[in-house]
Formats: structure tokens, sequence, C-alpha cells
């Protein structure tokens, strides 16, 4: 059980932003994030940092903002499940009395001027040496390219298609329409989806995620505090982790089983919650295949019906499970764990606007990262839990 | 030992380019084999566990005393994707290429290239290890690549529980155990 709560949540500029570091974005967000709470740099008495690509925002962020006082200060990585392990991390630190305000940002500035997105991945690879090279050179070179193998064993073995996938990036699509900071607000059909490039078969284009400059930053305080904030508190009911990580061995279930099991089961558990409580999710969507293995994980469908529970618009706007609201990272913006996280809060808010969902009671938040690896989960509500 | 009097000495796989790889200090003995033409994975000398060749410690005891293994050539292919457009420059003259994961004898998986591109590809499919020359200009080491070996056979869809995934479509997994593979466990090599 945590008493604690997200009070405030702030982002820079997103997209194409060019002439501001990593570490500048950052510092615009935890400003904004601590105006959004109605507090400020002077009430802040931990700061959580995550980096991104571009690996140029740390610890010294703090110096940046002029904090020269704090109780609690890392930066923190677990890839694509970094932010659901710094709200743990805030939140341990505020039940255990460690500091009273936490703050947990994530900032990247990968995009350059005049250069595809696609660059930021692995774009600069020269020497080819040893077993990394070796690896490069048969063709497995960036992420694309794994979760494209980990898709293809659960196509192989479930018979999950690419129309199913695609139904998630529709569906995704029609959420972005209602934010107005969405990338891609373009509406989408499933022929658009099929008829999208391959990245690496049986992974379309449009089964991949933007590639995003900018940064996220939340505040978090006890529950008892959060009463008193300026905009509604999102009260933390549950979290947890499991790092599952890649098997290179006969018998390994990589690609089709995933750390959300363990990490979905821990965060459900606190929470007193199953997933028929859940009534809106947020769920880290690097690619559609992720969105797809997390529901299975989790305990929404049995393993091997992701494809079939997806298809039906089930995850779309009027569906019966909204999902990825604000467009995710396919289709929002790729803010890594800050995107599901911040719409969570959005929803959890009823900020949402035109694509604001009935009924934001339980929310469910995932992180992946590495591939298909690390994995952290939240469960957040606008209520306080009662116990 | 890789000398030039030895390139050449392998297989020619038709229609396959691989830029080249250079050897560091882990991976000089398995570029010594393959230029033998010889699949030279780790094993734990503990527990006999068949590891990959960038293996640093055992997956199943946690040992960190390995020893050198050589295996036949016989794969099994676990997955693959096929790439259209160079992911990075240097593949630029490979493309379209696929690339998979395959399991070796004994267990381990390796990412490969998967050769002919137009092969017919299914998970459980037969493949067997040929090495080819890496680099055309700047000539590097040999490397494996693997190529389909049955043309027939099928593929069964399952839906169960994710703790009993192994099955689903014809497979054994290999074991150690005597005459093959060959164990090597004074690493030197040959």
């Amino acid at each position: 059980m945590t008493e604690s709560a997200i009070v405030g949540l702030g982002m820079s500029e997103l997209g194409r932003v060019y002439g501001k570091s990593a570490t500048g974005l950052a510092a615009d967000a935890i400003r904004a994030a601590l105006a959004d709470a109605g507090l400020t740099l002077d009430d802040m008495d931990g700061l959580l940092v995550s980096h991104g690509l571009a690996n140029d925002v740390s610890v010294h962020l703090a110096s940046v903002l002029g904090l020269h006082d704090l109780a609690v200060l890392a930066q923190v990585n677990a890839y694509g499940a970094t932010a659901g392990v710094m709200i743990a991390m805030a939140a341990q630190a505020i039940d255990s009395g460690a500091a009273s305000v936490v703050a947990c940002v994530f900032a990247d500035a990968p995009l350059r001027p005049r250069t595809r997105s696609g660059a930021a991945y692995g774009g600069g690879i020269r020497q080819l040496r040893g077993f990394a090279g070796l690896q490069t050179a048969a063709g497995v070179t960036n992420p694309n390219i794994w979760y494209a193998l980990a898709a293809r064993r659960h196509m192989q073995r479930y018979g999950t298609t690419s129309e199913q996938l695609g139904a998630i990036a529709v569906a995704q699509r029609g959420w972005a329409a209602g934010n107005p900071l969405a990338t891609m607000r373009t509406p989408l059909t499933l022929a658009d989806h099929q008829r999208s490039r391959w990245i690496a078969e049986p992974l379309h284009l449009l089964d991949c995620c933007l590639v995003t400059n900018g940064a996220i930053a939340v505040v978090v305080t006890s529950a008892q505090s959060a009463a008193l904030a300026r905009r509604p508190p999102v009260h933390v009911w549950g979290y947890g982790q499991a790092h599952a990580l890649r098997q290179m061995h006969a018998d390994s279930s990589w690609g089709l089983v995933t750390g959300a099991v363990g990490a979905g089961r821990q965060a459900m558990s606190m929470a007193g919650i199953s997933p028929s409580d859940v009534t809106v999710c947020q769920l880290y969507d690097c690619y559609t295949y992720t969105v797809l293995v997390t529901l299975e994980d989790y305990g929404f469908c049995a393993k091997g019906e992701g494809g079939s529970f997806v298809a039906d618009g089930r995850l779309a706007p009027g569906g019966a499970l909204p999902c990825n609201t604000g467009g995710g990272q396919l289709s929002g913006y790729y803010m890594w764990g800050m995107t599901p996280l911040a719409e969570a809060v959005i929803q959890a808010r009823r900020d949402g606007g035109q694509r604001q969902v009935p009924n934001p009671e339980i929310v469910l938040v995932s992180g992946n990262g590495g591939i298909l690896e690390h994995h952290s989960t939240l469960v957040l509500s606008p209520h306080r839990r009662t116990a | 030992m890789s000398e030039s009097s030895e390139r050449g000495a392998h297989d020619e796989v038709a229609g396959a380019t691989i830029p080249a790889v250079t050897r560091d200090d882990a991976s000089e003995a398995f570029f010594d084999a393959a230029a033998r033409g010889r699949l030279s994975l780790r094993c734990c000398l503990r527990c006999q566990t068949i590891l990959t060749p960038s293996a640093r410690s055992c997956t199943a005891c946690h040992g960190d005393a390995l020893g050198e293994c050589l295996v036949g050539g016989g794969a099994t292919l676990i997955s693959w994707v096929v790439v259209y457009d160079p992911p990075t420059p240097v593949l630029a003259d490979c493309v379209p290429y696929v690339v998979g994961i395959v399991e070796v004898e004994g267990g381990p998986w390796m990412v490969a290239r998967i050769v002919p591109a137009d092969a017919t590809l299914y998970v459980g499919a037969d493949l067997e290890v040929r090495f080819m020359d890496s680099g055309s200009k700047e000539p590097g080491e040999a490397v494996p690549v693997f190529v389909v070996t049955s043309t027939t056979g099928t593929r069964e869809l399952v839906h169960g529980e994710p703790d009993s995934f192994v099955g689903g479509y014809s497979r054994q997994p290999r074991r150690l155990d005597a005459g093959s593979p060959e164990l090597n466990v004074g690493g030197d090599g040959l």
C-alpha cells in the first residue's frame, strides 16, 4: 500500500524541437510540472532523472535548476520501463519519509534538423568488430528488427496477423485525432497500415513509433499533501516491475511472454484490482505488437488470443477498453514511459477534452524497455484508495 | 588461424553479401573455427550446458568457467525478418536480406543471415550452417550463414499457456551426448 499521488504534470515543447539540449528541455518540464501542482522549486526535495537516446541529461540537472539541498537525487535507467520505476521510487521515498516532493523527469533530443527520424537509431555504425559486429553484419542493427523477430514468433505460434496489429495502429490514430499534442492526427485505415512500407517484415512503418524531442515531468507527493494541491491529484494505487532478460537458448519464451506478467501481477495485487476493474489502459507502444503482448501478459485475454482481442475495435474510441487515448507513441509523441504516464494523468484528471473517456476510475499504465525485457506497471486513480 | 591462404576454403554462398567483420580477443576462437568451416560455441565446464559463442557465464548454473565447444552445423529456425531497406549504411549492399534467430546444436540461439533471401520459411524449419567470407573491398573474417534444408514440413498453431511454450511444431531440442558435438575443454581452438 502506498499513500502517494501525482500532483503535477509538465511538458516542454514536443516534436521537432531544436536548439535546446535535453537538459534544457528537462528544466522546462520540471518548472511546468511544479507550476501545475501549485508548487515551486523551493518545495521540491527529490529529483529523479531519466535520459533517452541522446543521453545528455543527468543529476547535473539539479544544479542547472539551482537546487542545492535535495534529500533524494538519482539518475534512473530501466529503458522504457523507467517512468514506472521512477514513480515507484518516488512513492517509496515519500512513504518512508525520505522525501516529501519528488519530481521525475524524462528528456531526450535525438532528432537533428533535416535528418530522418530513423537516423536517430543506429545510423552511425561503421566498424563491425567481434560478436557485436557479427550481429550487425548479419543484419540485426536496431530495435525494429528485434521487435519484428518477436512479432513473427507470435504470428507463427498463435496465428496473429499483420491486420490485427494494424487494428492497434488504427485505434490509436483514432484517439490521436482528439489530442492537440499528437504528431499524427490524420485518420488511418487498415488499408493504409497494410500499404505502409516494410520496416522489417512483418512490421510495417505504421507498426513503429515516432521519434520525438522533448521532456515530460511529473511531481509526486503524499496523498495527504495532495489533498491541498492546485489540481486534482492522481493517486498511486500500485506499482510493480519485472525484468525478463532475453535468454538466447532453447525453450526461451522471449518475444512471446514479457516481464509484464510479473510487473502486472505485483501492481494489481498491491492495488487490490484485477484486469476487469481497469477502465482505461495506457500501454507502452514502441510497436503495435508491444500493446498486444502486454494485454495478454496482464491477463486481459489468454496467451495467444491478443490478436482477436484487439481486432474488433475494442481499444478504439467508443470501444470497451480505451487504450492509449492520446494516440500513444505510435501517433502521439515518443517520450518513452512518460507518454503513457502523462496521458494517464490527463485522463484521470478529466483533462482529456475531446478524447476524454467517461470513466477514468482505474488507469493501468505500462512501461516496456529493452526488447520486451524490462517492464513496469502502475495502477492510478483519481480516488484516494480506501484500505 | 585465419591466414590468407585459408581464405576461400569454405562454402560459396550464392547471392549473400555480408559486410566485413573483424575479430577482437573475445571472438578469436570463433573466427578461427569459422575459417576452418566449423561452428565454435562455449560450454559450461561445470554443468556441460552449451552456450552462445559470446557467453561469459553459464545461463543454467551461472558458472564462469567456460570451454570451447565445436558443434555440428544443423540448426532450427526460431524466428526471422525480411529487411528491404538498409537500416544502416553498412548494410546498403545487402538488401533485401533475411536475418533470423536460429537454434544450433545443443540449444543456444544465434542471430544469423538466412539464405537465400527468397526461401520459404517457417518456425521449426531445418537449417544447416555454411561459412562465407565477409566483406568485399576490404576482406573480413569468415562468418556463418544458414541455409534451409527442409522444404516440406508443417507448422501447427497452438493456443496454449505461456509456460508450456515449446512444442507446437516439430522440433527436437538437441542435447550434448557422446560423439556429437565435440567438446574442446582446453579452449585452445584445436
